[in-house]
Order: structure tokens, then sequence, then C-alpha cells
């Protein structure tokens, strides 16, 4: 009886429209977090993938030695999928040209993960999953051009003779190989001892890669770490991140922000109407105590019809998620080589947390409240709540808020410091309001004017307006956060790519074609950056009683570089940049530091081909890795490297109309290496673009569910006031004066709210530019324009619209049949 | 003549069908008089209180207040010719919780802009018996306290008509009597007209003219 009861109350609330702005927030939350949490699931799913591509697999062990039997054997046993590689460099000879390249021998597992793309193309595909035959060899395009070569040409490795049977425009793991600039051929195997090229000293690196399942891939991460010896090292898939990794990580931060703040919106919203659904209610609920209902039923009465309210939210709100998901997926879906992974679960585990954690936290204190209705409330409205009822709906809706936000970051820090910043800047709100409106200025409600009447009201309200302003202060300060947030990551990415960036590398520069090289840029008309000279060399710390048990092993080389002047995108961290003064000293970039434990002051030194030179960690920098110029993780004083044998790198821009130049320089320089990345800057320029479009939908639905909050309070305020107004009017006041000073009352509310919501913006968006986005935070002046104006024209415009809304009734209808 | 009506008439739509509330009332007042409107619930007693005072508009027919043509105004004007002429007394008091006694009373006196409101608001709070309440609100106040409250409100408009709907509905017969009582005394020293709506007929006798209503049509 009680469950057709409460649908029957239900179908009847949704029919009278009085459930329209709770249902909207629910569905609007729902929504969001559901189309929002499907898509980024994908998104990160895919990124995964694609990273893993870029790797080659999932863990990636790189040695100069081969793995031994008794290793093989333990990796054996894991339910792993794996691949060797054997990467080297050597010359390549075909019957005109000689070229040193880049070499890497494959097995039938290759590749791992992804597919490779040739020229021409097997069947009608254009990616394949395939190893060159015996005797055959891949190579890339710049390599056929140096070795004056077509496909069926024979070319020599070492002993070996091969044919060219494809070319290759890009394989999965473009990240294995040690010798990327230089130009690539891929061979089998098995092929590899007939060339002779592998001897006992050769400088040759050894890759395994792995893909499995996540525990035995952290038993095999494990085995590694243990076997691991200078000059190996372990690269797991999470450790790699490029430009476009970072800017859809970026892009994921601000979905899953834009969905927390329109979530917690929405639960104000929720909150509010169901005050107002449980003040309607009151009589109701009388009605049937009186008539002899339990509150045990009651209870499961109003139950059901929340029930009911949330299924239909979720059917509606999933429905509308999972078209917002598909749309985004649709817009992005072009930029991944394989289709998006379908989504997990756990968007919608979300979805379900969010929609229980706000009808507990907004929607159960009211229910108790209404439910604990005396039935004499009939005969004589009294206020019957305990003390107990009147702390439930602060403790349960902070709780849940709490919990929200630790659903949605993950983190106990940061969501206790978001909590205790959202708690205290409505506190600081609240205070100032009190203070505003601490003393009685007049007797009488000053209805002789429109301005006394305002003044009078903002004093006689500051309870109810303080709770209005606290509203409208999160409305229009959340708001101010996800727009600024976008702002922020547009202008992020836009100075990532400024216009005209350099679009290629060359690599490789002797010294002597340094002034020649100069001189073929200036007559082409391209401008052309600093030349780094780079040089191989290892890094040690000095002495063995420096080194803790925690220090790790420096396990690698660096290409370092030496120069007067900092890079650009380069700041200096700690420490100081070479003075003229200075005549040694590194510069590491923060990832060494970190990685390594190397700080300020500690003695390091520098082994270049054999040659040991003592110095110290001088500065520690910043890089911007995303810029597209040449960075370096170590970069000496020019003293260290006197006399160093060195080649050089610059970048440069290359309009499209000139584009035919770079043929002319490879063939000018043919020992130069040229890198375009054009393809790389409009691939991630283009991703930009349609991320952004995803970012402004992800907007305008935070400041859907704001106008929400906004108005269902402004409403509610006016509700208040209705009863206010009739009276007036019945003694004679003029609807001008009900509206100017109605309308001066909200403007005054709006300003009010937005120069708080200003103060909640400019602290909100501190912690996410520096600790979700990890950019340097700054003060965003406009906040404290766009706030308060955005307050005056949003509240004082709605407010215009109640007020029609009651000044139109005629005060007999308001007095007479209330 | 302080209130005239001719032909007065007032329909509502309910779903599809036309309701006719009122029909033909036609009602006279003199200055200083008052009036009583009885009959049982439903026969449209509070809908012509509602259309006398120019709190709602009729659908055909003729109202004059005070020489005001009530037929003829929009809701502004009928504003001003209530502010200028009209007293009230609610059934359900209908005082502003947020004000004292003391500031509900001196609303009528603010809204003339007049610069003693407060005195006057005071005056007429002592008439009625509450000089030691000024500064109770509505909800520190018995059920009769307020009705005093809201009499002395009526009264301190210095109207020339008092509208009083039900004023003893929602009091015990003991309080009841005392508020009527009030109510003709003070009218009684200031001349007023009053019309007063009401199922007692006790408080009807009270009153110099009488109409009955039944099912929206006056009987005789």
């Amino acid at each position: 009886m009680v469950q057709s009861l409460s649908f029957k109350l239900f179908w009847r609330e949704l029919k009278s429209g009085q459930l329209n702005m709770m249902m909207l927030a629910l569905i609007l939350a729902i929504t969001c977090v559901s189309g929002i949490g499907l898509f980024t699931d994908r998104l990160e799913k895919a990124l995964q993938f694609q990273t893993a591509e870029f790797l080659g697999g999932e863990i990636k062990f790189e040695s100069n030695q081969e793995l031994s039997t008794e290793n093989l054997e333990v990796i054996e046993r894991l339910d792993l999928n794996q691949t060797k590689m054997v990467l080297f460099a050597s010359v390549i000879a075909s019957q005109s040209e000689m070229q040193f390249s880049s070499i890497k021998a494959v097995d039938n597992s290759y590749p791992l993960v992804g597919q490779i793309q040739l020229e021409p193309p097997f069947n009608q595909g254009i990616h394949i999953k395939k190893t060159p035959q015996k005797n055959n060899a891949w190579l890339d395009e710049r390599l056929l051009d140096l070795l004056n070569v077509n496909l069926g040409d024979k070319i020599s490795i070492g002993d070996a003779d091969f044919t060219v049977s494809h070319v290759l425009m890009s394989e999965p793991d473009r990240g294995s190989n040690n010798y990327a600039f230089a130009p690539k051929a891929i061979i089998f195997i098995s092929d590899l001892p007939q060339t002779n090229i592998i001897q006992p000293g050769s400088r040759v690196r050894y890759a395994y890669l792995f893909t499995g399942p996540e525990g035995d891939l952290e038993t095999l991460n494990q085995l590694f770490e243990k076997i691991k010896v200078p000059g190996d090292r372990i690269t797991l898939v999470n450790d790699t991140e490029g430009s476009l990794g970072k800017t859809i990580e970026r892009s994921g931060n601000f979905f899953l922000l834009g969905s927390l703040l329109a979530v917690l919106m929405s639960a104000f919203t929720i909150g509010i109407s169901t005050q107002k659904f449980s003040r309607r209610h009151i009589n109701y609920v009388a009605i049937l105590r009186s008539l002899g209902m339990s509150s045990f039923n009651l209870k499961i009465l109003y139950s059901y019809v929340f029930m009911w309210m949330s299924l239909f939210s979720l059917f509606l709100g999933l429905s509308a998620g999972w078209i917002i998901q598909k749309a985004f997926t649709n817009i992005l879906k072009t930029y991944f080589p394989t289709d998006l992974p379908s989504p997990g679960f756990e968007p919608l585990f979300v979805t379900g947390i969010t929609v229980l954690l706000c009808l507990i936290g907004f929607v159960y204190p009211h229910i108790t409240k209404l439910i604990q209705t005396s039935p004499l409330s009939i005969l004589r409205r009294d206020k019957n709540s305990s003390l107990k009822s009147q702390f439930l709906y602060p403790i349960m809706s902070l709780s849940s808020i709490f919990a929200l936000l630790i659903v949605y970051t993950g983190q106990l820090v940061l969501s206790s410091i978001l909590f205790i910043g959202i708690i205290s800047t409505s506190l600081i709100g609240l205070g100032i309001i009190l203070l505003i409106f601490q003393n009685k200025t007049q007797e009488g409600l000053g209805a002789s004017s429109p301005v006394k009447l305002a003044w009078s009201e903002l004093n006689r309200r500051k309870v109810t307006n303080s709770i209005q302003v606290l509203a409208f202060m999160i409305a229009i300060g959340l708001s101010l956060i996800a727009y600024t947030a976008r702002t922020d990551l547009l202008s992020t990415w836009e100075s990532s790519i400024p216009e005209n960036s350099p679009n290629n590398f060359a690599i490789n520069i002797t010294k002597e074609e340094l002034a020649p090289i100069k001189k073929f840029m200036t007559s082409s008309g391209i401008e052309i950056n600093t030349f780094f000279p780079i040089t191989n060399a290892r890094l040690e710390r000095l002495s063995s009683d420096q080194i803790s048990k925690n220090d790790p092993l420096i396990d690698r080389s660096f290409n370092m570089t030496w120069t007067a002047e900092l890079p650009k995108n380069n700041t200096i961290k700690d420490g100081i940049w070479f003075e003229e003064s200075s005549k040694n000293g590194l510069s590491i970039s923060d990832e060494v530091s970190l990685r390594y434990n190397l700080f300020v002051g500690d003695k390091v030194k520098v082994i270049l081909q054999g040659d040991e030179k003592e110095t110290f960690i001088q500065s520690v920098r910043t890089v911007d890795w995303e810029s597209f110029s040449p960075n370096f993780f170590v970069i000496g004083h020019s003293n260290l490297f006197l006399n160093s044998p060195a080649t050089y790198i610059t970048s440069f821009y290359v309009p499209e109309e000139k584009s035919r130049t770079i043929n002319q320089f490879i063939s000018e320089f043919r020992t130069v290496s040229v890198l375009s990345i054009e393809e790389i800057i409009k691939q991630v320029s283009e991703i930009i673009d349609q991320v952004s479009k995803a970012l402004e939908v992800i907007l305008v639905l935070t400041i859907l569910s704001a106008s929400f909050l906004a108005f269902s309070t402004l409403q509610d305020g006016f509700n208040l006031r209705l009863h206010q107004a009739a009276i007036l009017r019945t003694l004679g006041a003029s609807s001008a004066l009900l509206h100017k000073s109605i309308l001066l009352e909200f403007t005054f509310l709006g300003v009010l709210s937005g120069v708080l919501a200003a103060f909640l913006a400019q602290g909100g968006i501190y912690f996410i530019e520096t600790r979700v986005f990890e950019v340097t935070a700054r003060l965003h002046m406009d906040l404290w324009l766009i706030g308060p104006f955005v307050g005056f024209i949003f509240i004082g415009f709605s407010s215009l619209i109640l007020i029609n809304s009651i000044t139109k009734k005629s005060p007999k209808e308001i007095l007479f049949e209330s | 003549m302080i209130l005239k009506t001719r032909n007065l008439k007032k329909e509502v739509l309910s779903g599809n069908q036309t309701l006719v509330i009122l029909d033909d009332i036609n009602l006279e007042l003199q200055e200083g008089k008052s009036l009583a409107i009885v009959g049982p619930s439903g026969s449209g007693k509070s809908t012509l209180l509602g259309l006398l005072a120019g709190l709602d508009t009729a659908t055909s027919g003729k109202i004059f207040l005070n020489g005001n043509p009530l037929h003829d105004l929009d809701e502004e004007k009928r504003a001003k010719v209530r502010k200028d002429n009209v007293g009230f007394v609610f059934q359900s008091f209908e005082l502003l919780p947020g004000l004292t006694a003391l500031e509900n009373v001196m609303l009528p006196s603010e809204l003339k802009l007049s610069s003693n409101a407060k005195k006057i608001a005071e005056e007429y709070l002592e008439r009625v018996g509450l000089r030691d309440r000024l500064e109770h609100y509505p909800r520190q106040l018995s059920g009769g306290e307020q009705q005093r409250v809201a009499i002395a409100r009526a009264f301190a408009c210095e109207a020339k008509l008092l509208f009083a709907d039900e004023p003893t509905g929602n009091l015990d017969p003991k309080t009841g009597g005392k508020v009527s009582d009030l109510l003709f005394e003070v009218n009684a020293e200031t001349s007023n007209a009053l019309v007063v709506v009401t199922h007692d007929p006790q408080l009807a006798s009270k009153c110099d003219e009488r109409i009955d209503l039944k099912e929206g049509k006056t009987v005789s």
C-alpha cells in the first residue's frame, strides 16, 4: 500500500512541477558525473594504450647484456607476453653509398603492442602486425634516400646482404631506440649472427618488452630491480609522458573538476528544493499521522518517493551522460589509432555513490525533520524541530560534501584543504554579512522609500540573507573556478605551442658545418636558433663516503651540453646560473635531482671518454619539457668540456611554403639528420582544439548547475517575501516601491556574493594551479571584476523576474487563499 | 456615500467551467456607518470583501470607494486608493513576523510618508491596551493580543473605511467578544465606516446594516 501511495505521491508532485528544480539538479549531476566519468575512463585507457605503444610494452628492460637463462626461466613462469630486440648502430652499405644507421633486430613476437606502418601496404591495410622476412630489411624513407636505393635493391649490414622490401613509415615502440635520431632499419633477429657485427665488447643494447596482468608485471619489475646493474634501465608505462599525454591528463583533471563542481552545486540545489518540499508536506504528514500512519511507514513512504525520483533521474541522467561521452569520444576518435576502449564500470559506480551521497547529505535530514511533524500541526503550526534535527542538516550535508571531495579527488589531504577552504570562506562570508548588518539602524520597516525599505530588509533578514549570499557565493565562485581553470588550461596550451615555434630539429652537426649551415639558412630566409653542443658523458657521485644507502645509483649516461646562457623554457629552481667568474659546475634538471638525490653543492664527477673531471651541482633547473625546443637534463660549465668531441643540435621553423628547402638542406648536408616534428605539432594543436570544445561543454554544464542553485535560492527567498509583499500591497504600497526595494536588496546581495565568490575562486584556483594542473599560481585580477559583475547582473536580473511574479498576483489571492 | 456597488459580478474559471461567485450585488454605505456581510461558507463573503477593498477586480459591475471608481483603476491606482482610504483586519491577523508590534502598527503611516509614524502607532497600541507590548514580536503575543495589534494597525491607517474579515474567527468566544467590542469602540471614536464579514450573529448585530449572501446573491 505504502509503495503505491508513494508512487502516486511522486507522480502527483512530478506532474504539478513541484519536483522540477530538484530533479533537474539531480539529472544534471548524474549527466555530468556519468558522461564525464565514462569519457575520461575511455580516454585514460586509450592514453595508457598509446603510451604503451610508444614504449612498445608495459615494462621495458634494457641492458648491455642479454638476460641470463636463469632469469629468463623465472620470467617464463609468469603469465606474460614478451619480445626481445637487439639495438645497435652500424654502417649500412648500398652499391653507391654508406650510411651510419640505427638497426633494430626483432623477433617473431614483434610488435608486442600496436602495429607497424609500412609502404607499400600489405593487402589493403596500412597497419600490420608482422616482422621482416628472412634476409629482408625495412628502411625508413630517410635511409632509403641517403643510401640511394629503391625497393628490391640490395644492401649489406656487416657480412650479410639484405633486400629492401618495405619503407618503414612508423613503428609502435618509437621510444625504444637509443639512436632515435639516426636513420633506421629493421631486420629479423635470426639474421643477426650472419652479419658478424655483434662481437664481445660491441656496443649493443638488448631490450625486452613485456605485457601482461598487473600482478605478474609487478613481480617482473621487482626481479629487474633486483638484478639491475649500472647501465641497465627499467621503464614502466606510467613513466612515459609526452606533451600530448600531459594535455589530455590536465583536461581530464579539468573534466573531473567540472563534474565535482557541478555535483556540489547540484547537491546544494537539491538541499534547498528538499527544504521547500518538506515545508509543503508538513500538513500532509500531519494529516497522515493523525489518521494513524506510523513514523516507520512515513519513513518508508518518503524513502520510496525519493527512490522513484532517483530512479527517474538516473534513467534520464545516464542517458544524457551516455550521449555526452559518445559526442566527446567522436570528437577525439580520429586522434587515436585504434577504437577507444569500452568504458569500465567505475564511472557508473561513482555516479551511484554521488546520487547516494546527495540523498544522504541533502535530502535525508529534511525528510527526517518532516517525519517528526506532530499531528497537532494541523491544529496549530508549531515548531517541533528538536535540537537534534536542527543540527542534522549541517552535519550530514557537510559530511557528504567531504565524502564527495574524497570520491572525486581520491586524496585525503587535498579534500581536507578544499573542504576547509569552502568552510572558512563561508564563515568569513557569514561573518562579513553579520558584521555589516549587526545593528538595526532604524525603527519600522522603512516602507517610506525603496532605499530605506531595502536597507531595513537587509538588516532584518541578515541570517536568511547570509545563507542566500553563501549559496550565491558558491554558485558564482565555483563557476569562476571552472571558467578560470579552463582559461588557464587554454593559455598554457597556447603558450606551449607559440606561433612559429620550431618544427624541425637538425642534429649530428659537426663544428665545421656550423658556419655553412648558418649561411644556408640565412640565404633561404629561415631563422635558426642556438646551436647546442652535445656530448655523451657519465655522471657519478664523487666519493663513496658521500653516498647514503638511500641514494640511488646514477645508472645512465647523459647527452650533456654547455652554454653561457640559460636556455629558454628553463628556470632556476635552486642555486645560481653560471656566472662569468665561475669556472666549473653543472646545472641539472629537477627530474635528475629528484631521481638521483642530487642537490646544489653535491660533488660529482663527469666521465667523458675515460677522462674524469671533478665538479659540483651548481643549480637545479625546472625545464618545460613540453616546449618544442632542445632540452637537456645536464648542462655543464663550458670549462668542463674544453676540447671535448661534440656534435651540435639546433631547431628552426620552416614555414609550409618553404618545405622544399628541407630537401635541399638534406642533400647539401648529408651527414646532418633532420627530424621534422611538424606532424606532432599539428596533432597536438588539433587535439587541443578539440579538447577545448569539450572544455566549453563542461563549463556550460557547470554554469548551468550554478544557475539552478542561484535561481532556486532566489525562489526560496522570494517565497518568504510573497506574504510580506501581499500585506504591504494591501496597505497600499505601490508595486514600484516593492520593485525598487527588492531590486536594490538583491543587487546588493549579488555584488556582495560576487566579491566573496572572487575570494573563494582565487583561493580555489591557487590550489588547482599548484596541486592539480601543476603550473605556477598567479593572481587573477579579472575575478575581482567578473565576480561582482556577474552577481550584480545575474542576481539582479533574476530578482526582477521573480518580483514580477509576486506583484502580478493579487494580494487577495495570496492572503485570503493561503 | 463612502461605498457603493452596482450590479457587481464575479466569475472564475474552474477547468472548462465558469463558476459565478457573486452575482448582481448592489449595496451602499454611508460614512460612519457599519455593515455586516453574513452568509454560510462558500457564499462569496470574502470575495465580496476583496472586491470592495480593491484587492481584486470584478468581472463586471461598478464599485465606488469614497468616489473612486475601483472598477476603472489598475492595481497601482487601487493601491493608492487603499493607502488613502482603507484599513484592514484579517481573520489570521496577517502581522509581519519580523516586525515588533510597534513596527507593524507603524507600517501604514510609513507608507503615507508620515513623519510621526511612531507616535501614531504608540497611541493606537495604547488605545487597544498594548502599551506594554510595543517591542514584542507577533510570536510572543497571544491570539487576542495579535488581533488587537491588527486592529491598532487598521486604525493607524486613519482611513475612512475599515474592512474586517472574520475578525473574531480565530479567537475563543470570550476573547472574540472583547476584540469585537474594542473594534466597535474605536470605530465609534474615529467615526469610520466599517465593513465586517462574519459568521458570528452577535457581531453582525452590532452593525447598523446587514446583507445576507447565499450562493453569491443577496437574500432579503
